[in-house]
């Protein structure tokens, strides 16, 4: 195991530097001055040629492409994220601000689409082909293919229209009033907890109705245990591993569909502030963001994995 | 060698055959059917948008601006008066164009590098899995975003953007499918009697990756679409004046207090043709490959 451990954090560095390099390719792609970013079409155009120069100095833009990724990735190594081109704020400042909602979001729709999703799966797993089932895996094929977005923009378009809604323009974090915080990412947490709680109950039926036909199931009816029981202990406990492998690698797709969500419901996120970042070309913001996503996947991904062990003793890493 | 008089029945042979193979299909899995014909007419709306939509998806009238539906515009008009109903069905060339060249693409590069990284293995396989473990980490949508950013605005770079997060689940799926086939008795076979590299990836192993490529293209037609709405509506999809969903949906979210018309029509437009592909894909799986039944590819 701990061998298995190693091996895998070795791992990790080639993925995320080889991340790092797109990221990097991706910015130097980026059509657009810098400049303009920062002080407008107008500011830009007014510059002496030697004024441009010296800021071009000062941002590290004259610096062969190579130096300038080593700079990144020397930054990165001391903990640097850079400033924002546009506003006086840190990256870090950022991420300390902003991140906490998106986080709170991602874990309250993990959290919902497992008390949606399981209970729906596991109904149509032990009633196949009842109407229950029908309506569980209409339940679920509906809200797989609703864009979380649009059902925002729909959610957003309601509560405007009948409950006089405002999008919140600052961040309201849970230790400073909870009331107002959850009125900001409930709508968020619920739309997106909706799409997940499809895919884990399509999953939950599949997997559980694959285990209920297994040998061990039909002793432990056999001797009496009670069906609940079997249910609870027996079959479920083995079909919730392929629940946790998906469960994972949908947080890299809430990670991305919250930037979407966030911007439908306008809640101020991280997920927001990368999109505007990206669209304004504010590119030391852009590039930590990204990383950032990408690293938490990364790490979520390995957690995964490595829980299988202590989930599932069959599986031995050697 | 044929004996004449027998052209008219091999001619008509694989007709029959598919119609008795839609037949099966339909009887076995009569939802994947039913959504199967929605996404069939999806696609002839998408391809005779020109003759069937009422009005020009283009031309405003500031007469008629923002307006609900009437009979005169079914589905209401726009903020500077375009007829939605036609916007939407022009709408639907532009997503399923963008759906299906990206997912060609992406995911047609992917089985090609896939094949061929399992059946030289090595080196190449080696580092070809560790680009692919770099594209994986990317949530799809920013992968998409940063591209598609990074590239500028236009038709072919948001299609590149998305066939860019196909190719590493292409990959990945296939490669472990060739990897598979390789290691089965008869290639072993077309290898001793002395076939070529060549003939042995063109006809021993690629035949055997073209079911779970067309399961992987199928399935993965309603994701590009909601990636190409998601791009639209965060405005770096296709540019206006082009009428996709996404960009409609952005116009309406942009404006202060949407219109209700604005944001559930183009919305219901995604729905529905995410809904026909995810189930046509999922009826096609289970028929062409049972052991995938139920998963998620």
């Amino acid at each position: 195991m701990r061998k298995y451990l190693a091996r895998r954090l070795m791992l990790v560095i080639p993925t995320v530097l080889g991340v790092t390099m797109i990221i990097f390719i991706a910015m130097r792609l980026l059509p657009g001055d810098p400049l303009v970013a920062i002080f407008g079409l107008e500011g830009a155009r007014r510059m002496t040629p030697e004024q441009r120069a010296n800021l071009e100095q000062a941002l590290g833009l004259r610096d062969p492409v190579v130096v300038q990724y080593g700079k990144w990735l020397r930054d990165i190594g001391t903990g640097e994220f850079g400033k924002s081109l546009l506003r006086g704020d840190s990256v870090t400042q950022f991420v300390l601000r902003r991140g906490p909602i998106t986080l709170e979001i991602a874990v309250l729709a993990t959290l919902l689409s497992w008390m949606i999703g399981f209970p729906v799966g596991i109904i149509s797993a032990l009633r196949p082909n009842t109407r229950m089932d029908y309506a569980g895996r209409f339940f679920s094929i509906l809200f797989v293919a609703i864009p979380g977005f649009w059902l925002g923009l729909v959610a957003v378009l309601t509560l405007i229209l009948w409950f006089d809604y405002k999008a919140p323009i600052l961040p309201v974090y849970p230790w400073e009033n909870p009331w107002q915080n959850l009125q900001m990412v409930a709508g968020p947490a619920v739309v997106m907890g909706l799409g997940f709680g499809g895919f884990v109950a399509r999953i939950v039926r599949s997997s559980l109705l694959e285990v209920i036909q297994e040998d061990y199931v039909r002793t432990a009816r056999a001797k009496g245990v009670h069906e609940q029981l079997v249910i609870a202990r027996h079959a479920l406990r083995n079909a919730i591993l392929p629940v946790i492998t998906w469960s994972s690698l949908f947080l890299g797709v809430a990670l991305g569909g919250s930037v979407a969500i966030e911007k439908a419901f306008g809640v101020p996120g991280l997920g927001l502030t990368m999109i505007d970042a990206i669209l304004d070309r504010d590119l030391p913001v852009v590039q930590n963001l990204v990383l950032l996503y990408v690293v938490v996947f990364v790490v979520v991904n390995l957690i995964t994995d490595l829980s299988y062990a202590w989930l599932d003793p069959r599986i031995r890493y050697d | 060698m044929v004996p004449a008089g027998s052209k008219t029945s091999v001619a008509r042979k694989p007709l029959e055959g598919g119609l008795k193979w839609l037949r099966t299909f339909a009887r076995r899995y009569p939802l994947s059917a039913y959504w199967g014909i929605v996404a069939v007419l999806t696609i002839l709306l998408g391809i005779l948008a020109p003759w069937v939509s009422p009005d020009d998806p283009l031309r405003p009238n500031v007469l008629v601006r923002a307006q609900e539906p009437s009979w005169k515009h079914l589905l209401g008009t726009d903020f500077i008066g375009r007829d939605m109903l036609s916007r939407i069905i022009h709408g639907t060339t532009w997503s399923l164009f963008v759906a299906v060249t990206s997912v060609l693409l992406g995911t047609t590069f992917g089985a090609v590098w896939a094949v061929a990284s399992a059946f030289f293995g090595g080196t190449f396989d080696l580092v070809g899995e560790r680009v692919v473990e770099v594209l994986l980490s990317f949530p799809p949508i920013l992968l998409a975003l940063l591209l598609a950013s990074g590239l500028g605005a236009s038709t072919w770079t948001v299609i590149l953007s998305i066939a860019a997060t196909r190719v590493a689940y292409g990959t990945r799926i296939i490669r472990s499918q060739a990897l598979a086939v390789k290691e089965l008795p008869y290639v072993e076979a077309a290898r001793s009697l002395g076939a070529s590299s060549w003939r042995i990836i063109f006809f021993h192993l690629a035949p055997q990756c073209v079911g779970i490529y067309l399961i992987l293209v199928t399935t993965s037609l309603g994701i590009a679409i909601v990636l190409e709405a998601t791009l639209g509506f965060l405005g770096a999809g296709i540019p206006p004046p082009t009428p996709t969903w996404g960009n409609m949906l952005g116009d309406a979210a942009s404006m202060l207090i949407p219109k209700w018309h604005l944001v559930v029509f183009p919305g219901a437009a995604i729905v529905i043709t995410v809904l026909a592909f995810n189930q046509l894909g999922d009826g096609l799986r289970d028929a062409f490959d049972p052991k995938l039944r139920g998963t998620n590819i």
